[in-house]
């Protein structure tokens, strides 16, 4: 890979990207950087609802990627691991938020009607819970997107917490086929919802 | 996708389930992860599955919490 344009990076996977990265290739990590910048700003959008936290965040995720370049493994999509870092920093950025209280600085020490009054940001709140609840929606739709025989066996294993052997007994299967179905209907909800991110992030 | 309809072995069907779940010591770990290194279907069937197994676990903590 002698000359590393965009034309001749842009032919590479990310996670191709990625190695060349690892091995010193500096010009790999701009073209990931130009690859997800708008694609991590529309995602990251919808936990944070702040243009100016979501440019924050989209920095800070590639500053991450770049210090951390070798903790990258291929085993991972380096969609996901990219996605993980960025969720990673948008959560710590809630928890950071929900910590600050705005407090009124009218007080009339000579009315005894005038209280200090110590607001809670409720926007925040509210956010984490819309997150919560578009995670929620999107984790049910993905559920009831299964066959009938994965989704009763990962109901039973992720939600109920029923063991392999109950389950087995349960449905009257061997235990390698309730683990077989298990890691198929698991496999699936990952990959319905890899399918509703990407298509997040496309606009 | 086709690496999802492909049948494995029981055992490595454990090794997926155990992977998934992180219950693999760490020899076994060690061998699987070389194993997926070298097979593209499976990598990406028990990156997914774990993946799937971490969602269906934040789904189940959303539930509890909103109970």
């Amino acid at each position: 890979m002698s000359a590393l344009n965009h034309a001749a990076l842009a032919r590479y996977s990310d996670e191709d990207l990625m190695e060349f990265f690892q091995a010193g290739k500096e010009a790999a990590f701009t073209e990931l950087v130009n690859r997800y910048t708008g694609k991590l700003h529309n995602f990251l959008f919808r936990y944070t609802h702040n243009h100016q936290d979501c440019e924050d965040l989209v920095q800070e995720t590639f500053l991450r990627v770049h210090k951390s370049r070798h903790s990258y493994e291929r085993i991972a999509k380096f969609s996901t691991w990219m996605y993980t870092i960025a969720i990673n920093l948008a959560k710590s950025l809630y928890k950071k938020k929900s910590r600050m209280q705005l407090v009124s600085i009218h007080k009339d020490l000579n009315n005894p009607d005038d209280f200090e009054m110590i607001l809670e940001d409720e926007r925040l709140l509210q956010d984490e819970q819309l997150h919560q609840k578009l995670s929620m929606e999107q984790l049910q739709r993905a559920i009831d997107a299964l066959s009938e025989e994965f989704k009763q066996v990962v109901i039973l294993r992720d939600l109920e917490q029923f063991s392999y052997e109950e389950i087995a007994e349960k449905l009257g299967v061997p235990m390698g086929t309730v683990k077989s179905r298990i890691n198929r209907g698991r496999a699936q909800i990952s990959m319905q919802i890899g399918k509703y991110v990407d298509l997040g992030t496309s606009f | 996708m086709e690496c999802y309809d492909k049948e494995y072995h029981p055992v490595i069907e454990e090794y997926i389930t155990n992977y998934a779940e992180d219950t693999l010591s760490e020899p076994e770990r060690t061998a699987f992860t070389e194993v997926l290194a070298v097979d593209d279907d499976l990598r990406q069937f028990a990156y997914s599955a774990k993946e799937g197994r971490r969602l269906l676990e934040q789904l189940r903590y959303f539930r509890s919490a909103a109970k």
